[in-house]
């Protein structure tokens, strides 16, 4: 019995391509996904572009210029399953930056022509936007975590992934929290595993690229690494303003610290 | 009571190759990194001679000490049951042959022998308390049950605490329990350093006879004592609690205005009950091949902090961090005892010193026991 293959396009939006790279990382399991998957739209991989309409739509980027806006609503009308990868198609990515700075200034001190530039005051995640069926974070994202989704996706079931701490994935390594044993600032205690704790084994503090983990607390975090580290509220806002800096509850607790001034 | 022999630095580094003559893999506290912790140890040397750390809420560091002392530090961010419990652990899999057929094959279970120097008091209660868990009649636990059976324990009388060590006020510390096969007391002063060494089982009897240790005199077993006695009121000190009421206390404050308050400081991060040598909670997690063609089933730590420990037949049981911090002091402290009969906590102080935002389980007791009111 031969089933129709499941057609999948990949999509990309703003952002610098690495989470679409880790589909063609995928080196081992390419072919047996080939075997499973109709690779319909894939730009970085193939200019062979089929029409619509798709499966599953992975898609990347954040939405930051007004075609954009109506780019996504038609990937959203045809496909029947839309997966949102990184940081950017998830929380608006390092581009949302923007989104605390005065977008005109900005374009006039970056470009010599600011006139040619079309862009939205704001870089957004996909799910403002459209109705996404999953969020997959990271920045950029694991290709463990990718096959995941895709072969819970083949199974008809939901992905299992972790919503817990990177503190979790420390913990069952025996990494040392660098936080309690050096006083250094780390912000695995509120952004989501999946990396593997990744930059606490290479003795570095966690930076968040991984996004909020459910229930996430930045203020209660900042509260104690200011009092305790003496963290500098500018600081503290530095390192909440990077890879997610778009995420609602890191978003949240930067701002908190303007108003505050 | 069995006699008490007197042992040199020399006599254990005798009792480490010993050891390891007789097939145990040999797991004692190192230096590593910023902390000491447990590793594999081949000699006295490997041992964190010399050094101590400083414990607070959310705060530890090494420190080193002014003496040469080998077991002049209390307890680090690990216990012993990361060797018991595995941190994750394969249990079996599953292919699915040509025809659609499943065969399933048992993961063989890793129980190396294994002799752990320098268990504390809280740590040996917390293994024991443990053992009640995955031992108990009915319902054994076969992979720890295999591990425990191949455990030898050296317990080290506490002679020097941390602020955060609280075992007195759980019945425990600061000299080892019965049950572990030797036990040492270490007596460092500007003229001497030896050890107390007393033996707690036959396998353990029978260790100390093949060492050919002196019989520690009255004056030497006296210096062990005195130094055992002042850590216990030294730590006395750190916190009283009455374990009955303090069951009472907690449930009938159940939706107390301060649980409220710890929810709003809390991360939800699982850090302490990770660190915590009692808890026990696993998650079975399966990796499934793309194809879903071969599968492995492994158990994992859990902690009541994440989402799926309160995910239950569809609905969260646990939707905020408020729910989940309050499962987990009223589980650690009152539960329990509904439970298994006891506390399910010895006071190491791990979950005080390793909550990455300092919040202190003493402390939060201690509020929940005042009148709302009063706060
Ligand atoms: S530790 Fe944090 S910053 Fe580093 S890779 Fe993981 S999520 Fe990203
Ligand atoms: S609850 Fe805290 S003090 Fe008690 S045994 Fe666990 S980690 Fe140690
Ligand atoms: S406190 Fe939480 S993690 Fe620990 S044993 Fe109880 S329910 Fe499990
Ligand atoms: S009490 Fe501390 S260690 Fe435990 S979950 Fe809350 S923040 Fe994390």
């Amino acid at each position: 019995m031969t089933r129709r293959r499941p057609r999948l396009a990949v999509w990309k939006f703003t952002s610098c391509d690495g989470c679409q790279l880790s589909l063609l990382d995928c080196e081992d399991e390419l072919l047996t996904l080939d075997r499973h998957i109709d690779i319909a739209y894939f730009m970085e991989a193939t200019s062979r572009a089929e029409p619509g309409p798709y499966d599953l739509s992975l898609v990347e980027g954040s939405i930051s210029t007004p075609e954009q806006l109506e780019q996504i609503v038609r990937i959203r009308d045809q496909s029947r399953v839309v997966v949102a990868i990184g940081a950017c198609a998830t929380s608006g990515g390092l581009q949302a930056l923007r989104n605390f700075a005065d977008i005109d200034e900005m374009t006039r001190v970056v470009y010599a022509s600011p006139a040619h530039i079309q862009t939205l005051s704001c870089s957004t995640p996909i799910s403002q936007h459209i109705a996404v069926d999953f969020e997959l974070q990271g920045c950029p994202i694991s290709k463990t975590q990718l096959l995941e989704v895709l072969g819970a996706f083949l199974r008809g079931e939901r992905p299992v992934l972790p919503t817990y701490s990177v503190c979790v994935e420390c913990k069952l390594q025996g990494v040392l929290c660098l936080s309690v044993s050096q006083g250094r600032t780390c912000l695995g205690p509120i952004t989501q595993a999946g990396c593997g704790a990744l930059c606490p084994r290479y003795d570095r503090g966690c930076f968040g690229c991984y996004g909020p983990k459910e229930l996430s607390q930045p203020r209660a975090l900042g509260e104690f690494v200011k009092a305790q580290h003496k963290v500098s509220d500018r600081d503290w806002v530095r390192w909440l303003r990077s890879y997610q800096a778009g995420a609602s509850e890191f978003a949240k607790e930067s701002e908190r610290h303007e108003k505050d001034r | 009571m069995s006699r008490i022999w007197r042992a040199e630095l020399n006599d254990l580094d005798r009792l480490i190759a010993q050891l390891g003559r007789e097939g145990f893999e040999v797991i004692g506290p190192r230096v590593e990194g910023q902390a000491i912790s447990y590793g594999p140890i081949q000699r006295v040397a490997d041992l964190p001679v010399g050094w101590t750390e400083e414990q607070s809420a959310g705060h530890y560091r090494l420190r080193r000490r002014n003496d040469q002392s080998v077991f002049g530090f209390t307890v680090g961010p690990q216990g012993w049951r990361r060797y018991l419990q595995l941190p994750k652990e394969s249990l079996f899999s599953a292919d699915r042959n040509h025809r659609g057929q499943w065969q399933v094959q048992e993961t063989p279970t890793l129980a190396p022998k294994r002799a752990l120097l320098g268990v504390r008091s809280c740590e040996w209660q917390a293994i024991k308390i443990q053992d009640r868990v995955f031992e108990r009649p009915g319902s054994v636990d076969q992979p720890y049950q295999r591990r425990r059976e191949s455990l030898f324990a050296i317990g080290v009388d506490c002679v020097t605490s941390a602020p955060t060590c609280f075992c007195t006020s759980l019945g425990g510390g600061p000299k080892v329990g019965e049950g572990v096969d030797l036990a040492l007391t270490e007596v460092v002063n500007s003229h001497q350093h030896f050890f107390l060494i007393r033996a707690g089982t036959p396998q353990g009897e029978g260790l100390l006879t093949k060492l050919n240790l002196g019989v520690a005199d009255a004056i030497q077993i006296k210096e062990g004592e005195r130094r055992i006695e002042h850590t216990r009121t030294q730590v006395a000190g750190h916190w009283k609690v009455d374990v009955k009421r303090l069951r009472e206390d907690l449930l009938a404050n159940w939706n107390h205005r301060y649980w409220e308050e710890l929810g709003n400081k809390c991360l939800a991060c699982a850090n302490c009950t990770l660190v915590c040598p009692t808890c026990f909670c696993s998650n079975t997690v399966e990796e499934v091949s793309l194809e879903g063609d071969r599968v492995e089933r492994f158990r994992q730590w859990d902690s009541c902090f994440t989402a799926d420990h309160g995910y239950l037949h569809g609905g969260q049981v646990r939707p905020d961090v408020k729910s989940r911090y309050r499962q987990w002091l009223t589980h650690k402290l009152a539960t329990w005892q509904d439970q298994f009969g006891e506390v399910g906590c010895t006071g190491c102080g791990r979950c005080v010193v390793w909550c990455p935002v300092g919040i202190d389980l003493r402390q939060a007791v201690e509020a929940l026991a005042q009148p709302e009111g009063e706060l």
